[in-house]
């Protein structure tokens, strides 16, 4: 094997059914840190096996309103790592500590102006402008009828828009944040620097999904496991499977 | 192939089963079906050739992580099934080889990233995907090799004129369907009455939306006159002005 573990820095992406999960992963690597995606009712004895460094809820389709709409385990509260939620991953988050989410007369779809309300170790310096009376702003992409109404104990607000007082939160004492809108998509413009200081700064992940590193570890994978054996492998001339054909060339 | 023959050392062992394929599929026109018997001739195919060889107890394959995520999440029954993947679902569960699959966690831009670093050629990395089931989700309905041809024929002046115009890489993914309905023409005096071809491009970032491609008009023109003029079983070229969601990006 590779003389570091690339599987060693990691973070958990609870899948609450978001048509972005898949993209919140793919932020999550372009920081270089592998990440798995889950789903939300996994069962919690995994989670010790993983042992990821930090979690992240996703969004989902369903109201945090009703009792019966998903939610995560406790088990991954109590593993102590800082979480991040995002749109109905922090509005479970918050009514999992007593904090209040109703349907909204006003949805947000689309792109919303955040205002950074208070210093915090998530979104501090990441601004797309400072207004003249020195109010760091966002550009984000919000998609959410839902919204936050009243404070879970233990959190402070760290940003708001018109429509949604609550656009950010964040327990310090147990490193948990909640963020209304979406980081992982494009529109939102820092997005990718907010993950990044999530995954790399809170979590504090290093940075060792790479490509390089990710060949190494694919073939010493492939060595140890199949060995001097022959290997056959369908060839249709795409990518994937001609990209395989250049790892196990270079593997046996 | 080729290239993969003679600059990489690779041995390749071509297997004309195009017969066999289309006679499994004689009067089958729906698409799951049509995915599952394609995925498992295949494989069958595969069992075939390598009991012809000495010692192969190896199949790799090019499962990418998101075809992971969408086969497990069917077997949870949280997802519903869009579509089963050639990769993963269809596969016997007496499969004689065991399975190697070293793109497994791997999405679909970190496999073009260590395909470049592997020292692929931009073009074979930068190929657009061509799903699992071939032209057999392509031709819409049951699938004939009369059909097939048409296909044929049609995909490559598409192709062709997108890389003559320089469009190939400015559009995520591009392709030509079949749709087995017959259509009036008019060819100097005579009318034709033959089969309609409907051109599909589009853009995305992550395939899981995307918007269907502004091509030129008059680049649309050329492709669809030289169609029409070349194949003489086609009498009518359409273009396909849907996005995902709600349409998806293959027709089947």
């Amino acid at each position: 094997m590779p003389d570091t573990n690339i599987h060693s820095q990691k973070i958990l992406i609870l899948d609450f059914g978001s048509q972005y999960t898949q993209l919140i992963a793919r932020r999550v690597r372009e920081s270089g840190v592998y990440c798995e995606i889950w789903d939300y009712d996994v069962n919690p004895q995994y989670l010790e096996e993983f042992s990821p460094q930090g979690i992240i809820f996703s969004g989902g389709p369903e109201s945090a309103t009703t009792t019966e709409s998903p939610r995560a385990a406790d088990a991954l509260y109590d593993l102590g790592v800082p979480i991040l939620g995002i749109c109905y991953g922090m509005q479970t988050m918050a009514e999992r500590f007593g904090g209040k989410v109703e349907a909204s007369s006003k949805s947000e779809f689309g792109f919303a102006q955040v205002d950074v309300s208070a210093n915090n170790k998530l979104l501090d310096g990441i601004e797309d402008r400072v207004t003249e009376a020195g109010q760091p702003q966002l550009d984000v992409w919000m998609s959410h009828g839902d919204k936050i109404v009243e404070l879970p104990t233990g959190f402070r607000v760290i940003a708001a828009t018109e429509s949604a007082p609550i656009a950010a939160m964040c327990n310090d004492a147990q490193s948990l944040y909640g963020i209304q809108f979406h980081p992982e998509v494009t529109h939102t413009v820092q997005g990718q620097r907010i993950l990044e200081r999530f995954v790399r700064d809170i979590c504090a992940c290093e940075s060792l999904w790479t490509a390089a590193s990710i060949i190494e570890d694919a073939i010493a994978t492939v060595r140890e496991r199949v060995g001097a054996d022959k290997v056959l492998l369908g060839l249709s001339g795409g990518v994937d499977s001609s990209v395989v054909a250049a790892l196990l060339q270079r593997a046996i | 192939m080729a290239t993969f023959a003679k600059n990489m050392g690779v041995k390749v062992i071509r297997v004309n089963a195009a017969d066999r394929f289309l006679t499994r599929l004689e009067g089958v026109a729906d698409p799951e079906q049509k995915r599952k018997i394609i995925g498992n001739t295949f494989i069958e195919i595969f069992e075939q050739e390598a009991a012809k060889l000495k010692d192969v107890n190896w199949l790799a394959q090019g499962t990418i992580y998101p075809d992971v995520i969408e086969s497990a999440g069917s077997k949870t029954g949280k997802a519903h099934v869009i579509k089963s993947h050639h990769n993963v679902a269809g596969l016997p569960d007496d499969m004689k080889m065991e399975l190697v699959e070293p793109l497994r966690e791997l999405f679909k831009d970190e496999v073009r990233k260590i395909g470049l670093e592997l020292g692929l050629p931009y073009d074979m990395v930068h190929r657009h995907p061509f799903p699992g089931p071939g032209l057999g989700v392509r031709v819409l309905g049951e699938v004939k090799k009369e059909y097939c041809d048409i296909l044929r024929l049609a995909d490559a002046i598409f192709m062709e004129e997108l890389h003559k115009a320089d469009c190939y890489n400015k559009v995520s993914q591009a392709f030509a369907v079949f749709l087995p309905v017959k259509s009036v023409g008019v060819v100097g005096d005579a009318r034709r009455y033959s089969y309609v071809i409907t051109l599909r491009a589009v853009e995305t970032i992550d395939f899981m939306t995307a918007r269907w491609a502004r091509l030129d008009p008059d680049l649309l023109e050329t492709i669809s006159s030289r169609i029409m003029n070349e194949i003489a079983d086609v009498s009518r070229v359409a273009y396909d002005i849907s996005s995902k969601p709600p349409a998806t990006i293959e027709w089947e």
